[in-house]
């Protein structure tokens, strides 16, 4: 699988999204607001499931099952 | 998708995984990881998802996202052995009844270390403000990915 592998790919994926995130910048406030309330909301639902996520690693709860190198 | 078959698999990583750990900071589209063949160039020949959800209706974009429910959704075919390896290991977890597949906090962080922007090392400092973190699986991740300068460079700025 290695092969087909590019390791730098990833860096470059970033920075394309980061031109993208400028361009995004310039869009109407109206929208931007919208984009943040929707998050806002997702991220309230998302408070349990954040809690359990620290008590997992507080107990020592994850492990690594496939290791790629 | 994966139950109609469309996918084998995916993970949620980048920011709005990360929110699956730790509290809030801005951030808009969903990266979804995949796995999918390249041809020998690099180049991939087919990202799996979007030509079912244009089936769907869902034929909005935003820069390289599709809008699914008004979230920019974007496939990233995993590129190198640490994006397969939070693939391989990300964790179902519970959202509103559904199970989702989220990269694990540590590989997230991983990445992050990795990119290395300014935004991502605040934000891969949060997971350890927030204890929302297990440092001895980040230190293997890193040492087997050979991120120890990366990780060195983010001690130095006192950033933990």
């Amino acid at each position: 699988m290695s092969s087909k592998l590019n390791n730098g790919g990833s860096v470059e994926r970033y920075r394309n999204k980061e031109a993208q995130r400028e361009q995004e910048a310039k869009r109407p406030v109206e929208e931007k607001m919208e984009a943040v309330v929707r998050l806002r909301d997702f991220e309230r639902k998302l408070e349990v499931i954040r809690k359990a996520n620290r008590a997992k690693r507080a107990a020592k709860q994850i492990s690594i099952e496939f290791k790629t190198r | 998708m994966v139950r109609d078959r469309e996918l084998d698999n995916y993970a949620i990583g980048g920011a709005i995984g990360a929110v699956f750990y730790i509290e809030p900071f801005a951030t808009q589209d969903v990266d979804v990881f995949v796995m999918m063949d390249t041809e020998a160039s690099g180049l991939v020949t087919k990202i799996p998802g979007w030509d079912y959800l244009k089936e769907r209706g869902y034929t909005r974009h935003r820069g390289e996202a599709i809008v699914v429910e008004d979230w920019p959704v974007q496939f990233i075919p995993v590129s190198n052995p640490l994006e397969v390896e939070a693939y391989l290991n990300a964790e179902v977890l519970d959202f509103e009844g559904e199970p989702v597949r989220v990269v694990l906090a540590e590989h997230l962080v991983a990445i992050m270390l990795r990119t290395g922007r300014m935004k991502d090392l605040a934000r891969a400092e949060m997971f350890f403000s927030q204890k929302a973190i297990d440092k001895n699986l980040l230190l293997d991740i890193v040492r087997r990915h050979k991120l120890d300068e990366e990780w060195l460079s983010f001690q130095a700025q006192k950033r933990i």
